[in-house]
C-alpha cells in the first residue's frame, strides 16, 4: 500500500507531543458484516490469532464496540483507512 | 455445498449461470452509491474517522479519500475481470469479498437497517432485497470461510 500523508504545517512541539500519544482504533457493532468476516479482517490486518480475532468481534457484538489496537496517530490513521476499506465502521480516538 | 473451495494455489469457483449473469449487477449497485443527494449507502461506506473532531475528519478525508478510491476501483475491476472465472488468486478472491460486502453494507444502508434490532433476518420473507442480503451474506460467509482456512497454512 502506497500511504504517504503529507502534512504541510510546520509541526510545534506541543503538535509533536500530541502526535506521539497512542489513538484507539475503535471498532463498531453493525448488522449486516457477517461475524466470520469481522474475524477474518482481523486476522489479516492486524495478525492477531484466531482466539484474540474471535475475542474481539464477540466485543464489538455484544458491547457495541471495541477497542482494536493502539497506534501512534499515523498508523491508527492507516489502520482505520484499511478497516474502511474493509467495510467496517472504525474510529479513532485518543487513549 | 460451499461454491469456493482451493484448488492448488486458487480458489476454485462453482456458481450457476444465473448467478454469473446476476452478479454485475453488484457493479452497476456500487457504481451510484454517492450520485444522489444524501445517500445512506455513501454515508455507510465513508463513515467518519473522527466522529467528534470535524476538523480532524476533514484532514483525514484530505489525505485518505483519493486512496480509498483507488483502492475501491482495483477491487471492483479485478470482481468485473474475474466474474465469470472458474479459478480466483487470493487477491481476486480478496476483492470479491469486499465488493460483496461492500454491496450488501449499501443495500442494508437505504433499507435502514443500521442496528442488531432492525431484526432484518426476521423479514427475509417479506422482502425481496432482504433475500438478496442473505445471498450475498452466503457468498461472502462461503468465501471468507475457504479464505480463513488459507490463513492458517500461510499464518
Amino acid at each position: 500500500m502506497t500511504l504517504a500523508p503529507e502534512r504541510t504545517d510546520e509541526p510545534s512541539i506541543d503538535d509533536a507531543t500530541i502526535t506521539a500519544l497512542p489513538w484507539n482504533v475503535v471498532v463498531w457493532n453493525d448488522p449486516v458484516n457477517l461475524m466470520t468476516y469481522v474475524v477474518f479482517v482481523f486476522r489479516k490486518l492486524f495478525g492477531y490469532s484466531e482466539a484474540k480475532a474471535t475475542k474481539l468481534m464477540l466485543q464489538v457484538h455484544h458491547d457495541g464496540r471495541s477497542i482494536v489496537a493502539s497506534e501512534p496517530r499515523e498508523q491508527a490513521e492507516i489502520a482505520v483507512y484499511r478497516l474502511h476499506h474493509h467495510g467496517l465502521w472504525a474510529t479513532l480516538e485518543r487513549s | 455445498m460451499s461454491p469456493f473451495s482451493w484448488e492448488g494455489s486458487s480458489i476454485r469457483v462453482e456458481l450457476g449461470p444465473d448467478e454469473r449473469l446476476f452478479l454485475p449487477a453488484l457493479m452497476v449497485l456500487l457504481g451510484r452509491v454517492g450520485q444522489r443527494a444524501e445517500d445512506p449507502a455513501a454515508e455507510r461506506l465513508d463513515p467518519p474517522a473522527y466522529e467528534d473532531d470535524a476538523a480532524a475528519d476533514a484532514e483525514y478525508r484530505r489525505l485518505i479519500a483519493g486512496e480509498l478510491e483507488a483502492a475501491r476501483t482495483t477491487d471492483r475491476d479485478r470482481f468485473a475481470a474475474t466474474v465469470g472465472a472458474d479459478q480466483l488468486s487470493r487477491d481476486d478472491a480478496e476483492s470479491w469479498l469486499r465488493v460483496l460486502g461492500d454491496a450488501r453494507l449499501a443495500l442494508a444502508a437505504r433499507k435502514g437497517i443500521v442496528r442488531d434490532e432492525d431484526g432484518w433476518e426476521e423479514r427475509i420473507g417479506d422482502d425481496p432485497e432482504l433475500g438478496m442480503l442473505a445471498y450475498l451474506g452466503f457468498l461472502q460467509g462461503s468465501l471468507v470461510e475457504a479464505l480463513a482456512a488459507g490463513l492458517e497454512t500461510t499464518a
